[in-house]
């Protein structure tokens, strides 16, 4: 029941997190939005019985696609008006002490009250070994052509940014 | 376990990343936007095979996030691509393409 709540609350903090990227003025606070949507969809799919995929939400898409975008916006000249200097004012690091508060409060209630059984995230319903045979037996040919994608990204990727007069 | 409420929720957030998608006019917020429209769909792949009780829901989510991650790179080549020849990252600058 408790788990219902707690998808609840997720729930709502992911519609503010995607509403914020969305409507960001901001190229840099619309890809930490994201960052914090992602993170919520990987707490989400914990709840929702596939461990292994959050594992996966938080290593590709936070990991990786997230510092991507901020090198990409970091590579450009940012419109230097809408930049504002950073103030250190004490409320404001007194409300971010109070975030991690409410955080580390929410970890500690979510994990005395969710009881995940023991090993699950190994064999469980969405443990990595059940998505791998699934993978590996009814999806292999979508497999390797997921493969042959990232291949063709790749080759893209550089023909994009490699200069004409080469290197 | 309210599976429609999860369903709403993906609805919803694919709803807003479209917004995005069709209303920004940074190149990045709209990457950002689109990106944001692929998890919603992962969300619903993945409440949808809590619900039915296979996993292939979640082999799913893993194709999508492969071709999120390929499109991202392409994407973002393209932009690189695009700030170096036109000095902008601004979607209303390339009505030049138009003619």
């Amino acid at each position: 029941m408790i788990s219902h709540v707690l998808i609840a609350i997720i729930s709502v903090l992911l519609v503010a997190a995607y509403l914020a990227a969305v409507l960001a003025g901001n190229p840099v606070y619309s890809a930490l939005s994201m960052g914090i949507a992602f993170f919520l969809t990987a707490l989400l799919f914990v709840l929702l019985g596939a461990p292994f995929l959050a594992a996966v939400q938080v290593i590709i898409y936070v990991g990786a696609m997230l510092v991507l975008f901020l090198f990409i916006v970091m590579m450009f000249d940012l419109n230097k008006s809408s930049l504002t200097p950073v103030r250190f004012k004490p409320s404001t690091i007194l409300s971010y002490f109070l975030i991690m508060l409410v955080l580390l409060t929410g970890f500690f209630v979510a994990r005395s009250v969710v009881r995940m059984p023991s090993g699950f995230a190994i064999t469980g319903f969405g443990s990595a070994r059940n998505i791998g045979f699934n993978l590996m037996h009814y999806y292999l040919l979508p497999f390797e052509l997921a493969s042959f994608v990232l291949l063709v990204g790749v080759f893209g990727a550089i023909a994009f940014i490699k200069n004409r007069r080469g290197t | 376990m309210n599976y429609q409420l999860l369903f709403v929720l993906s609805f919803v957030l694919f709803v807003v990343g479209m917004i995005g998608v069709a209303m920004r006019r940074n190149v990045i917020i709209v990457l950002v936007s689109l990106e944001l429209m692929l998890n919603a769909v992962n969300i619903l792949f993945v409440s949808a095979s809590k619900y039915l009780h296979t996993l292939d829901g979640q082999v799913f989510v893993i194709m999508v996030i492969t071709i999120a991650a390929a499109e991202a790179a392409i994407a973002l080549a393209l932009v690189v691509r695009l700030f170096r020849t036109m000095g902008m990252v601004k979607i209303d600058d390339l009505k030049r393409l138009k003619w």
